[in-house]
This record gives C-alpha cells, structure tokens and sequence, in this order.
C-alpha cells in the first residue's frame, strides 16, 4: 500500500474508531448493539496498520486488487450491522405491542376498579 | 364462563361502530362486547366510551393483528371459553355468533365465517376473490384441508386457541396465516355459511399497491408457519 494512502487510512479508521469508544462511554450507543460497530473499527484499524494482512486475505480470496479486498471487508461489516439492527428491532417491535397490549388491559382493570 | 367475548378491533370507524355495537346488543344478553380501539385518530374513543361497552385503548397503532390479540388476551384473563373477532366496520352480521359457538360446543376449536358456501351477500371484487383462491389452494397444499375463505376476519375461538392466540399471534394480516397454524397443529377448524354486507363508510385497509405486498407477505408467512410447525410436530 503507498505510505500516503496507508496513513490517510489509518487516520480514518482512528477517528472512526475513537468516535465509537466516545460515543459509547458517554452512554448515546448501547454496547450490546454497538459491538459490531466496534468490531469493525478495529478490523479497518488492524488492516490500516498491517497493509500485508490485506494482500494475504487478496490472495487467499483469489481477489486481484487489494482494494476491492477492502471494500469486501467494509460491505461485510455494513451487512453485519444492518442485520443486527434488524434482529434488534424486530425484538424491540414485539417488545412494544406486548407493553402497548399489557397497558391497555391495565387502564381497563383501572377503570373498572 | 358462558359468555361470549366479541373482539371489535376499531381503527377510524367513528361512523360505524356505534351501530356495530347496536347489532350485537340485540342479540341479547350472552354477548360480552369488547372494542379495541388501535388509537383512532378520530371520534371513535370517545363514541366507544359513550357507548358503554367494554373497551381497551391502545396507546400506539398496533395494526389489526396487535389489536386483536390484545382482545384474545383479555379473554384470557377473564376465562372467557369462546371469543368471536368482528370487524368494526359492519362488514360482517352478528346474527351469525350463536352459530359459531354451537359449533365450538359440538367440538370444534374454531370457527370462520365464510362467504364462498353459500355464496351470497357481498362477494368481494374478481381481483380479490382470486387472491383469496389462490391462499385456499395453498393452505390445502401445506396442511391437506379445504378452506373456502381463508381471509375471513369474522372467526370464533374456543379456550385452546384463545390460549394460543394470546401467547403468539401475527401482527399483521394473520388470517390465512393461522389458518396454517391451526390446521398444521391438529386443531379442528369448521367452516359455516356467512353473509357479509359491504362496508358501510369508509375504506378497506387493503389497497390496490399493497396487494401486492399482501400477497407476497403471507405467502411468505404461511409457508415459515408450515417450516415451524413441522419441526414442533
């Protein structure tokens, strides 16, 4: 990987990756729902840091360019996070039409009592 | 207890559910009448209130699914052995409740009204009668019983499925999917002839662009319905 290239990414992924940690310990992400995020922060960092890991992972995929090994990475983190906040909200959905229900039940039990 | 629980789920029907209510009130007095209303944006809380019947108001839009299980499970809670589902917008004729529940008495779990035995009253649109058939056709596929109208809303339960419906029930469109439930997990399931009546005011909340959605939708959750309960079974 050029030197320019390798430091504007490290850059990057330390900012990107900082910016998670802040967030989480101030409390505005969730861990349980942030782990893939973090998870991906420090995948981009360790790349960044050992371009040869790169070109290993380009070789054993049979991928000619390493940057398209990159954006691969990258694309199976975005899936990885969507998925998970599906499973999170779809919980979360049969979570709010149980409470919505239990609540209605209790303002009727309220109102007849 | 004796008494038959009739869940009115009500979305918008300011202009309906009073005289819905008035149907069933003069059948007389085994009926216990419980709307559910899915947070209307109009009159229709307080028309419900002013009516004094039993009610439960839910704080968000659950959609006709959440609306209707949360009526299962106040069935549940008050040990009611039969409870009937009946759309808040007069489509569907109350006379028909008595029937239901001397079905449920001569052992069956559940029973649909159906317009397509007797095939008289509103009849639907051809687009929609085929989508209709073309769900029939699939529920006999996955669970080897006929169905004449797997979209009916007008079902009577009996203690079993009430007990079922309260623990798990889809939150949308779940008529053809229950269907499959019930049938693949051995409940008996009757059929008897219904007349239904177009509706009165206002508009069917299945619109042409999402039909397609619809049918794709169900399909789709009737045939997890068959994978699940196959593995439970």
């Amino acid at each position: 990987m050029e030197p320019t290239l390798q430091i504007i990414f490290i850059l990057a992924s330390a900012a990107y990756t900082s910016f998670i940690v802040y967030m989480i310990s101030r409390g505005r992400m969730d861990l349980k729902y942030s782990l893939t995020w973090l998870f991906s922060g420090i995948a981009f960092l360790t790349l960044s840091i050992f371009p040869k890991l790169l070109d290993a992972l380009s070789r054993l995929l049979h991928i000619q360019s390493p940057v398209n090994t990159l954006f691969l990475v990258i694309i199976f983190c975005l899936l990885l996070i969507v998925l998970t906040l599906t499973v999170a909200f779809s919980r979360m959905k049969k979570q709010v039409i149980a409470v919505t229900q239990e609540l209605a039940l209790l303002k009727d039990k309220e109102k007849n009592s | 207890m004796d008494k038959v629980l009739v869940i009115i789920p009500c979305y918008n029907e300011e202009k309906n559910i009073a005289r819905v209510v008035d149907g069933i009130r003069t059948l007389g007095g085994d009926l216990d009448i419980l709307v559910v209303n899915d947070s209307s944006t109009d009159n229709s809380l307080e028309i419900i209130d002013s009516l004094g019947v039993k009610y439960l108001d839910l704080s968000c839009n659950l959609g006709i699914g959440g609306a209707v299980q949360a009526g299962f499970k106040y069935a549940r809670e008050n040990g009611y052995r039969y409870a009937v589902q009946l759309d808040g917008d007069g489509q569907h004729d109350p006379f028909y409740i008595r029937r239901m529940k001397e079905q449920i008495d001569s052992g069956f779990n559940f029973v649909v009204g159906s317009r397509f035995i007797a095939n008289q009253g509103f009849q639907s649109t051809q687009f929609r009668r085929l989508g209709i058939r073309y769900f029939c056709r699939l529920i006999s596929l996955l669970t080897g019983n006929k169905v004449t109208d797997a979209t009916s809303g007008y079902r009577m339960a009996d203690r079993s499925v009430i007990e079922l419906f309260a623990r798990e029930y889809p939150y949308d469109y779940p008529e053809p999917e229950t269907l499959v439930t019930l049938l693949r997990s051995r409940y008996r399931i009757k059929e008897i002839p219904v007349v239904m009546n177009r509706r009165a005011e206002g508009r069917s909340s299945i619109s042409a662009p999402r039909s397609i959605y619809y049918v794709v939708k169900v399909t789709l959750a009737m045939l997890f319905c068959y994978y699940r309960s196959e593995r439970v079974t």
